[in-house]
């Protein structure tokens, strides 16, 4: 400090000697006298850009004082006013109405932002500006809070397809979380559901004549029955059970008489099958199960279950809640098994569940059902050994380099 | 004048006064005041509520002026605490201890709340503030008060508070900025130019004027007081301050303030007024302080009231300021 209070001495005015002082101040987390260097080099600054970075440092000492919001807020408006081309006020402005609450500024400053950033050559420094994709992550939380979920699950799926490896550790954590939680989006939005005095089903089973309607987000109760041919009676159990009738995989299968155990962890849900469905539901951590225990009680007398749903977030869970069924005792006629694909961070957990199933000796019946464009969330398989082969002729949709839209197939 | 240069050039020292700022209540410290007490070198921090912000340029005026007090939004008060200081013998702080004001205070009528600008003075053997309060009448009328300290193990307490009325009729608004002079106890200089010098009777709780001399046409704005009054030899010296109020182009407030030093007489008589200077070179600066230390002032200053600064310099600068 001597030696820069000495160069501030013999030249009171210079702007740059000033910002050094206002920075020693702001370092030892003096934030009023950083503010006053930090303007006097605004103050005397030609260059605009050196003018533009003491106000942006003024708003961090005002914010970190606390309690100025007004100025803090008006602090980054003056530097906007100054360098409108410049992305740092916008990222604190975002930041600023995000933490606030005010979600449709957080949003509109992120949206001017994103169109900027293609212009930004260097982002000033120690303003622990994460990198571009975060005015992505301000602006989809934003676009959630303002009503717009469609654009936040667009946002996220942008940056995974685009810059997930330049993402740190956190927002890796953030955007898979989010993803998660946003899912693949309101499924009364994605497929109809079927109703019989709407659609006709494509493939006939037993029984389908008397089926009023489905419940499934993409027609895993239809597709369970169709390769089964409309078996009653049967066996299942549901690894993220949720609500007990909208999306449900078991509801309809459940009316047609047969057994199941559910998992769901949510109390919510866990209370309303407890109020409308017979078939239990443990609500237990999925993955602190004994799934062995489990099934011997479901199903004492024989070692096949005809349905398996595994469905829990993220993708990461879902595959470790695969390993821990016990596949040397039981088989599975089949499976719809959530890989969430599309909100994978890691990418890698639908090529793990493949490897995985088929070393077991599973094939898969349709891959990459997704519930609209482009939004892979699951691959449905079958045990050979166990099911009508004529029947998974007449079902089966693999093609790797597609996603499948189950409405399509199922619905004539 | 950037006083602060010359003395440098002179072989002078100047250090900020920064304590951590995990120890202070408001985010700013400023307006020191300094006194060698028996050798020991004690400096009080105004520590402030609020932040100035000063577009000296008129270049970034805040949405409300380019000088305006920046309090939490949600505490409209103009609050100050006092932290006294010891320094060690390069000047840094050794020791500091928030005074302890809660045995004295009353729930605050005004928005001016503490004392303020405090000068450090020790007259009878009792070590004390000497500042302004406002916080007792709900008008803000300003009245200077003696604050007596006492060491309480590491914490600093104020132990008595005597509020000093002007001489009569004592009716003005605002009695702020009475020099203490050091050596003559319960005696301040109220004005400078006309010299008026009062003495506060502890006993009979009353104030009167013992010298009023003339005005004298010294070129000079409003002179005010700044630090304590030091006795020089046969003389008395002083550091001054002087405020250039004025309205900016879109009509806004806006101040510059000066320094000079000042040597009276032992009668008070202006015997010399130095230039005017700023010390760093801002436009709001404010000493309370100034001592002797060997063959050196010890000086305290406050700069935009965000920060603080101690200046060391030679006493011989100072009276060559004033030939």
């Amino acid at each position: 400090m001597n030696k820069l209070l000495k160069q501030y001495i013999d030249n009171s005015s210079d702007p740059i000697i000033n910002f050094k002082i206002g920075r020693w101040y702001e370092t030892l987390g003096h934030v009023s006298p950083a503010i006053s260097f930090y303007l006097r080099c605004a103050d005397r600054a030609d260059d605009i850009n050196l003018r533009y970075d003491a106000l942006i440092r003024m708003f961090i000492c005002y914010d970190k004082s606390q309690g100025r919001d007004y100025t803090s807020e008006t602090t980054l408006k003056q530097a906007v006013s100054l360098c409108p081309n410049r992305i740092e006020a916008y990222y604190f402005l975002c930041q600023f109405y995000e933490y606030r609450g005010n979600y449709i500024e957080s949003f509109t400053n992120a949206s001017i932002a994103i169109s900027l950033l293609s212009q930004q050559k260097k982002i000033m420094p120690n303003i622990e500006y994460p990198g571009n994709y975060a005015f992505y992550f301000l602006k989809a939380h934003s676009a959630w809070h303002i009503g717009k979920p469609d654009d936040a699950r667009k946002i996220y799926r942008y940056v995974l397809e685009n810059m997930v490896d330049q993402l740190s550790g956190d927002y890796k954590k953030l955007l898979q979380q989010n993803l998660s939680v946003l899912g693949s989006g309101n499924p009364s939005k994605s497929s109809r559901r079927y109703k019989k005095k709407k659609h006709k089903l494509k493939y006939h089973f037993k029984g389908c004549e008397d089926i009023e309607q489905n419940f499934s987000q993409t027609y895993q109760d239809i597709c369970t029955l169709t390769l089964l041919d409309g078996k009653k009676n049967g066996t299942y159990l549901e690894i993220g059970s949720a609500d007990p009738f909208y999306g449900s995989n078991t509801a309809l299968l459940e009316q047609l008489g047969w057994k199941g155990v559910g998992v769901e962890y949510g109390e919510q849900y866990y209370y309303a099958h407890k109020a409308h469905r017979k078939n239990p539901v443990l609500c237990k951590d999925a993955l602190e199960l004994d799934y062995q225990e489990i099934l011997d009680e479901l199903s004492p007398d024989s070692n096949i279950i005809d349905y398996l749903q595994l469905d829990i977030e993220p993708s990461k869970n879902t595959f470790f809640a695969l390993t821990l069924m016990p596949f040397d005792k039981y088989k599975f006629r089949f499976i719809t098994y959530e890989h969430d694909h599309y909100a994978d961070v890691s990418k890698s957990f639908r090529e793990k569940s493949r490897q995985f199933l088929h070393s077991l000796g599973y094939e898969l019946l349709i891959n990459d059902i997704s519930p609209f464009d482009n939004h892979p969330y699951e691959d449905w398989w079958y045990h050979p050994d166990i099911v009508d082969p004529e029947r998974v002729k007449m079902i089966k949709h693999v093609d790797l380099d597609k996603v499948h839209n189950v409405e399509d197939i199922f619905l004539d | 004048m950037e006083l602060v240069k010359k003395i440098l050039e002179q072989g002078g020292e100047i250090y900020p006064l920064l304590i951590p700022p995990e120890n202070i209540i408001g985010p700013s410290l400023t307006n020191p005041s300094i006194f060698n007490y028996n050798g020991k070198i004690l400096v009080n921090l105004r520590n402030l509520n609020y932040i100035l912000h000063h577009s000296e340029t008129d270049e970034n005026e805040h949405v409300w002026g380019p000088l305006v007090y920046l309090h939490t939004e949600n505490d409209q008060t103009l609050t100050t605490h006092n932290i006294l200081c010891e320094l060690n013998d390069d000047l840094s702080i050794n020791t500091f201890s928030v005074v302890d004001t809660s045995e004295l205070d009353v729930d605050p009528l005004w928005e001016f709340i503490g004392l303020e600008d405090c000068r450090i003075v020790n007259w009878d053997n009792k070590l004390s503030f000497c500042g302004v309060r406002r916080d007792t009448t709900t008008n803000g009328v300003g009245r200077m008060e003696l604050s007596e300290l006492k060491a309480d193990g590491n914490k600093i307490i104020e132990i008595s508070r005597t509020r000093i009325p002007a001489p009569p009729p004592d009716d003005s608004y605002c009695e702020k900025n009475w020099m203490p002079i050091l050596d003559m106890p319960y005696h301040f200089v109220k004005w400078t130019n006309p010299t008026e010098v009062v003495k506060y009777d502890p006993v009979k709780k009353t104030t009167e004027t013992i010298i009023l001399g003339e005005y004298e046409d010294l070129d000079a704005l409003d002179l005010r007081g700044a630090s304590q009054v030091l006795r020089m030899g046969d003389n008395y010296l002083a550091l001054l301050h002087e405020t250039d109020l004025y309205r900016s182009e879109a009509d806004r407030k806006n101040a510059s303030y000066y320094h000079r030093f000042i040597l009276w007489d032992s009668q008070f008589k202006i015997l010399k007024l130095s230039e005017r200077f700023n010390f760093l070179g801002a436009k709001i600066e404010f000493s309370c302080g100034m001592c002797k230390k060997h063959e050196d002032f010890l000086i305290t200053f406050g700069f935009q009231d965000n920060a603080s600064f101690i200046l060391k310099v030679k006493q011989n600068f100072v009276m060559d300021m004033l030939k």
